[in-house]
């Protein structure tokens, strides 16, 4: 991650990430920037679930997602000190998430490993993404369908996916995520619409 | 969720977004998740990420510079030109000191090298060749440096020397590019792309041009640019040097190189 990544924590305005349901108190993250292992195991509990979720999302995969997982808590351990216990914490640590699944996406060993994945095989489990099901079965097909949305996820240009994640998923608004893609509003808007076209179109194509 | 941007969405759009909210949240491996958990708490993260390779320092170095080597040797492999190889001789001659008889061509071949110093016994005589690019004709009694071979890409520099005697030279339909120096006790010749006879004696150096244009210059005075069918003696007394017609010996000599060549190198 380029240090000016891990400086827009404390250059930001404050943002209020959607996904914040508690607010960062100053007394915690102080004690983050202290390293102290309270401190750090709380901000690792609260934290963890959106970093691996949204590098999963991002990546599609479950080893990839664990490796850019340790490699942000690497660097957020690394960073520690810089935070600052005024601002929420959340929208660097997404930043730095983005940026590790960016490197791990476009490396050719993450390339490899995902070439082979293929969701054309089983074409009929489309069909059933929205059936509300309560059964075995039904159960099943849920799963795979969502192994169908992911993989139609994981087709998007990279530039959309972030944006299609970080809305959809991870539940930011449109400023949010371009101080965290450092996009314009306005650009991020229109990169969101199109990818909510390109997605519904692949999902059409896959369904079909 | 942010519904600011969530009007106005086509069939296809609300079908990718109903497919998103679909999704359920990813769950980590809870052996993962207590491993990372415990590794960033106690600090140990580092030592879990796998370590880059690190080469010692000589191999990164070593590595390079044994490549750079490999490579400045080929290229200077093949940039060397051809060999001297004898055409046709008959007597012996003495090739950096080794007697050889003008009659066993491999065993001339053995010996001869760019800048083999060769001395032909009086009543000898050899034609000597550099692949397509020169041609020479030594008389009894010369004492010659071969010139070395032109580099095929860069420095196509050819230079020899003759202490004595004669020899004729004649440029072949690969010298062009290349640069043949001659020297001689008076003089210093300069060729590119002729046919000439060079007689050294002890009272000086003649030179004799059948083609072409020499470029003549003499340790003691001047440069003259000597065409075909022309000569320049260049004396060793420092007198004036002499420029004349060739000689008729010269002519019949260098005819009967010229067509030896054209039968060996080609036009």
């Amino acid at each position: 991650m380029t240090p000016e990544a891990q400086d827009s924590h404390s250059k930001s305005a404050p943002v209020s990430a959607s996904t914040d349901e508690a607010r960062w108190s100053r007394e915690e993250l102080e004690g983050v920037r202290r390293r102290d292992p309270e401190a750090l195991e709380r901000f690792f509990e609260r934290i963890f679930d959106q970093i691996y979720g949204l590098a999963f999302r991002l990546l599609s995969d479950h080893p990839a997602a664990e490796d850019a997982t340790q490699e942000v808590f690497l660097k957020i351990h690394r960073a520690a000190h810089r935070i600052d216990p005024d601002r929420n914490p959340t929208p660097w640590v997404l930043t730095i998430t983005t940026n590790v699944c960016r490197d791990l996406f476009r490396s050719s060993g993450h390339k490899m490993s995902k070439a082979a994945v293929s969701i054309d095989e089983e074409p009929e489990w489309g069909a059933s993404l929205l059936r509300e099901t309560t059964t075995p079965e039904g159960e099943l097909l849920r799963k795979e369908s969502q192994k169908m949305v992911q993989e139609a996820i994981r087709r998007l240009p990279e530039a959309l996916r972030e944006v299609i994640v970080l809305h959809d998923y991870q539940g930011l608004g449109h400023q949010e995520i371009a101080e965290i893609v450092g996009a314009s509003y306005s650009a991020i808007r229109k990169r969101y619409s199109r990818a909510l076209s390109a997605l519904g179109e692949i999902l059409e194509d896959t369904w079909e | 969720m942010n519904t600011e941007e969530n009007n106005h969405l086509s069939p296809s759009q609300q079908r990718a977004k109903d497919a998103l909210a679909g999704l359920d949240t990813p769950k980590a491996d809870p052996a993962f998740r207590a491993r990372l958990k415990q590794d960033f708490v106690d600090g140990e993260l580092q030592s879990r990420l796998p370590a880059a390779p690190l080469r010692p320092w000589y191999f990164r170095v070593a590595v390079p510079l044994a490549a750079a080597a490999v490579l400045v040797l080929m290229v200077g492999l093949l940039n060397r030109g051809p060999a001297w190889t004898l055409v046709e001789g008959e007597g012996n001659a003495t090739i950096d000191g080794v007697s050889v008889s003008l009659s066993d061509p491999d065993a001339v071949r053995a010996l001869l090298h760019g800048g083999s110093k060769v001395e032909i016994a009086e009543d000898s005589r050899a034609y000597f060749k550099q692949g397509g690019i020169v041609m020479a004709e030594l008389h009894g009694g010369t004492t010659v440096s071969l010139p070395n071979a032109p580099g095929r890409w860069f420095n196509p520099r050819m230079e020899g020397t003759i202490e004595a005697g004669s020899v004729g030279w004649i440029t072949g339909p690969r010298f062009p590019g290349s640069h043949l120096v001659l020297n001689t006790p008076e003089s210093i010749i300069e060729v590119t792309g002729t046919c000439f006879k060079l007689m050294c004696t002890p009272e000086g150096t003649c030179l004799c041009v059948l083609e072409g244009e020499v470029r003549a210059e003499c340790r003691k005075g001047n440069i003259d640019m000597v065409s075909g069918g022309h000569r320049k003696t260049m004396f060793s007394d420092g007198s004036k040097s002499d420029l004349g017609d060739i000689l008729e010996s010269s002519h019949t000599d260098l005819v009967g190189l010229a067509a030896m060549a054209e039968k060996e190198m080609g036009k």
